[in-house]
Order: C-alpha cells, then structure tokens, then sequence
C-alpha cells in the first residue's frame, strides 16, 4: 500500500486539480472562509498528491482552502500528500471527499458524473446509473437526478450555471425548480401529446420560466399539479377537457396553475380521494365485532349514518 | 495571463483594467501576488510604473470585507507606496451596482479607490490616495484646541492633495507664530511694540520668541532651542511643489512631503497651546 505523508508546503506549489467539479465559489462563503483563516489558520490539512514531473503538487480535497491562503499570502500551509491517483480514481476519489459534505451542486455533480461515465464506458466497465452511484458514493436517486438535469435544453444550463454563482438566497431558479418543471412537461408529453404536438417542450418550459419569475406560480411544487391536469383521465375526466385548459395555462401568461386545477380536475381528484376514504372506511367497519363496540364510537356512527342519510335523500 | 483565485466571471473586468494601465505605460502588471514578501494579501492586479505602484482587489459586489479591511490598515501601518483601489461591475445584471453610504464611507476614510467597470470603460469613481502619503489618527497627537484647524489640513492631505495641505499647514503654523508675537508684544512680554512685530518677517518673530534677550532687554523665552531650529527648518516646507520626473526624486518628495505635514501639525498644535496658555 502506497502511503501518505504530513507536511507544511507553500500555497504556490500546488495547482488545481481539474477534476474538481466544482465550479462556483460564491464571493460570500470565500469571504467568511478567508475571515476565519486570517483569525485561526487553516486548522484542517489540504489533501494533495505530487506531479512529480512538473514538480508541482495537485489538490484531491481544499480548493477553497488553497485560494484563501494564496490570497492571504500565507508561506506554509499543512498538507497530506497522497499517492498519485488514476485519472478515474481521481474523479471518484474527489466524489468520495465531497460526496459527503454536501458542497457540490446537483449541475457540478452532474457534469462530473458524465465524465465518469464515459471513463467507465472507455475502460469496459459496468456504467448503469446503480454503478455510477457504488462507484461515486452518490445515492441513485442523484445520480438520476444529474442526468435528468443534463437533459435540460442548452439556455437553461446557462441559466443555472449563472445562477449559481449568486448566494442561495438570491438564487431565483434552482436545481429543484428545472427538475420540478421537466417532470410536468414530461407529463404533458405523455399523456397530453397534443399539446406537444403544437407547442414545443421549450415553448412550454419558456412559458413557465416566465410566470415562477414574475410570481404567477408561486411554488415549484405547484408543477405537481400540472401533471395531475394532464392525467386528468386517472381521475376519471376527459382528457378533451384537461387539454385546453392546459393551452391555457401555456399560452394566457396571468393563469394560475391553482386556477388551472380548479378548473379542470380538482373536484375530480376530491371525489377519488373522498371514494377511497369511503371504501377504506366501509370494509374496515366490516370487519368490526359488534360486540365490542364503546357507547361513544355507537354514537360517531350514528352521527355519520344521519349525514349519509340526509346526503342521500 | 492567468487567475487562479479571481472568478471567471470577473475575468473581463481585470482584463479592461490591464489593458487600461499597458496603454497608461504600466509595463509590470502583477496577477494574484503579494505587492511585497510581509504582505497580508494578494489584491488581484499589481500594476507598477516607476515609483507608482497600484493593487486593485477586484470582486462583483461593493463590500469592504474584514480581510480586505485588514490588508489596506497594514499598507497604511507599514506605509507602503501604493494605491489601493476595489474594482467591480458597474452593472450587476440588469441593475446598477449600488454603493452603500458605509461602502463610500470607509473607502474615503481608508484612501481606497473605486473602479466600477462597464464593459470595456472603466471609470475611477473614488480616486485613491497613496498609503504613504496618509496621515493616521496614531501619527499625530493634536489637542482639542487644535483639532479644528489642523484636522482640515489633515484631511487634504489624506484626500490626496499634499501640496495644498502643506501649503494651509505652512500659513497656520506662520499665522499662530505671528498671533503670538503680538499677544507676548501686547502683554509685554517680550520687548518690541506690536507695529515691530508686525513688519518683522517670519524668521525674525522665531528668533524673537526665541531670545531671552532682545538688544540688551530681558524678556521672556517662548520657545526653546528645538523648537526654534525646527520651525525654521520648517518655514521652506510650501516650496515642495516641483513634479520629479525622476523615480528616486519622487520618493524623496513624497518622504519630504509627509515629514513636512507631520513636523507643521505638530509645531501648530504646539503653537496652539502656547498661544492659548
């Protein structure tokens, strides 16, 4: 086994690795890490390995670390220094470092995870999502969720690229806002092919963009019920109904999707929640001993069997 | 050229501020290091012609961070000839980048200048002053008697204009030198009558004040032998106003420039006290 070694090096004699998947350091957290060094130093060591030829080491785990100290000139800072990885271990080793703190960003991750597929996909081995996740360390569900991203069109990776350059309170338009708003078009796409069928996919992201950023949908988890409009036929309504009312929400800029789903299949979903109840209600009450029944759950039956009565008069 | 620390997104902005300070004839232009081995920090861009040197800190929002903060009391402590400038985006977006009253503040109270950066313009909002040509709270002592008329030169000069403050700080300290000869010649401490003193030059009003004695008449000594040498050594001081092209001449007179100020607030406050006994 190849072995580590602690040292004190100059910031000046390491690189960056280009690995690093992280590509946004955003100036606020720079700065209260480069407040906090100035105070105390760097308290937890950088990790790095030797480019012997370029005599030059590269950094696996501390980028952030690495910048503050050059910016605060510091001469030495602690170091481990590993053996020289492979290009693939380098990738999975730097997602193993990070993985789990939680610091890189679903799009960083995601353009990372790619790579590692096609380095799998090169040196013959297994590269299914189930793999990309043992591998990484990254839970399949991410691994899922990076991939869905990637399949965002163009500009919107652009935009998400801008975005998350700004703190996290002053991003608009988060990872979980693209993946929200796909889930539905994808929805629309399959159940309501029409509606594709004469607005494209982007037309339909565009117009969404638009009204989650001048506040017409107020919550990304409002697309939920975008994909409940066009499975509108689970509910029992006519997909003949649901579609116009959904060209509507694309195409009328000030429609709710709250309007949108009162107009078309709330009451629908209301009464399928409501026969369920029902149902559920019915065949435990079945199986009830009659015996055993208290005077004050008699009584809650009485009052119910007097609502369903009057209901059904 | 290549940045290690500073944000791609900032990269354009440093690159109208090299190209700005080349066609300006800044032919050493530093990316990411110290401006010296002891230095706390390495601004973004070091640009040096000649005995100019200039360290831009280049960031997208206008903040003074604590770090940052830190670094311009060090160039002011260790008096390290350089212009500090915050360099940022005029533009953030679609909005204009807007500069806090504290921001303006502290950048005026510290002499850091301000470049906001549209594209390729590059407009110096707040101008900045050398950090060794800056007068500290801790490099003067002046008393509350003092405080209204030598603070104001002291600011002139912290703003940037030393030969307009030495030459303020010059007629204060020749004024209170003549107010206190009329006062000794009105109490008759000392032995002229007060129309000699008035058509006395400066010189002899020193050496008036100076003397115990005056052409064979005890009075009473003002100043002692120090402080007589010293203002007059001091009384050249407003004739430092020649622009050395030369590199050497020029830290010379900046040298000179901030020994001048120091010795005239000190000899006015002095003055000031001993007018007012």
């Amino acid at each position: 086994m190849k072995s580590t070694k602690l040292d004190n090096i100059s910031p000046d004699l390491i690189t960056k690795n280009p690995d690093n998947p992280r590509l946004v350091f955003r100036q606020e957290e720079l700065d209260t890490l480069l407040n906090s060094i100035k105070k105390v130093g760097i308290r937890v060591p950088l990790s790095i390995y030797e480019e012997t030829e370029k005599k030059k080491y590269v950094l696996l785990d501390g980028e952030r670390r690495w910048m503050c100290a050059k910016k605060l000139n510091l001469d030495k800072i602690p170091v481990i220094i590993e053996p020289k990885p492979s290009r693939l271990e380098n990738i999975l080793r730097m997602f193993n470092i990070h993985n789990v703190r939680v610091q890189w960003d679903l799009y960083a991750t995601a353009l990372k995870l790619q790579e590692v597929k096609r380095l799998l996909e090169k040196e013959g081995k297994p590269d299914s999502i189930k793999d990309l996740a043992a591998v990484t360390g990254v839970s399949e569900t991410t691994v899922k969720r990076a991939f869905e991203l990637l399949k965002l069109p163009k500009k919107y990776l652009h935009l998400l690229e801008e975005e998350l350059k700004r703190p996290k309170s002053e991003q608009k338009f988060s990872e979980d806002f693209f993946l929200e708003m796909m889930k539905a078009v994808k929805v629309i796409e399959r159940y309501t092919p029409e509606i594709i069928e004469k607005t494209s996919k982007t037309k339909i992201m565009d117009s969404f963009k638009d009204k989650y950023e001048k506040g017409t949908i107020t919550n990304i988890v409002k697309f939920r019920n975008v994909s409940k409009i066009a499975r509108s036929e689970n509910a029992g309504v006519p997909s003949s109904k649901a579609v116009p009312i959904l060209k509507k929400l694309i195409s009328d800029p000030k429609y709710t999707i709250d309007d949108a789903y009162q107009d078309s299949v709330a009451k629908a979903y209301e009464d399928r929640s409501l026969t369920r109840d029902i149902e559920s209600i019915s065949e435990r009450l079945s199986e009830i001993n009659k015996k055993r029944l208290s005077p004050e759950f008699k009584a809650l039956l009485k009052k119910m069997k007097n609502i369903i009565e009057t209901l059904l008069e | 050229m290549k940045f290690e620390i500073l944000d791609k997104e900032l990269w354009p902005i440093a690159k109208s501020l090299i190209t700005q300070y080349r066609r300006k004839g800044y032919k050493t232009i530093l990316i990411e290091k110290p401006f010296d081995r002891a230095a706390s920090f390495r601004p973004t861009l070091i640009c040096k012609k000649g005995n100019e040197n200039i360290a831009i800190e280049i960031r997208n929002d206008p903040v003074f961070s604590e770090y940052f903060e830190d670094f311009v009391k060090d160039c002011l402590a260790e008096r390290r000839p350089v212009k500090v400038y915050l360099a940022m985006p005029s533009i953030l977006g679609e909005e204009e980048i807007a500069l806090t009253h504290s921001f303006m503040s502290k950048a005026n109270g510290y002499g850091v200048g301000v470049f906001l950066v549209h594209e390729k313009e590059v407009i110096e909002y707040i101008k900045s002053v050398k950090c060794n040509m800056r007068i500290g709270p801790n490099d003067c002592i002046i008393s509350s008697r003092g405080k209204d008329k030598i603070l104001p030169i002291i600011s002139r000069f912290n703003k940037g204009e030393p030969i307009d403050a030495i030459r303020d700080i010059t007629e204060l300290v020749e004024n209170l030198v003549d107010n206190l000869a009329k006062k000794a010649s009105k109490k008759r401490k000392v032995v002229p009558r007060i129309k000699e003193v008035t058509d006395m030059n400066f010189e002899t009003k020193i050496n008036l004040l100076s003397a115990s004695d005056w052409h064979g008449k005890h009075q009473k000594k003002h100043f002692n032998e120090d402080f007589k040498s010293d203002l007059k050594s001091f009384k050249g001081a407003r004739n430092l106003s020649h622009h050395p092209r030369d590199k050497v001449l020029s830290k010379k007179l900046e040298q000179q420039l901030i020994e001048r100020m120091l010795m005239g607030t000190r000899l006015s406050n002095d003055l000031l006290v001993c007018l007012f006994k």
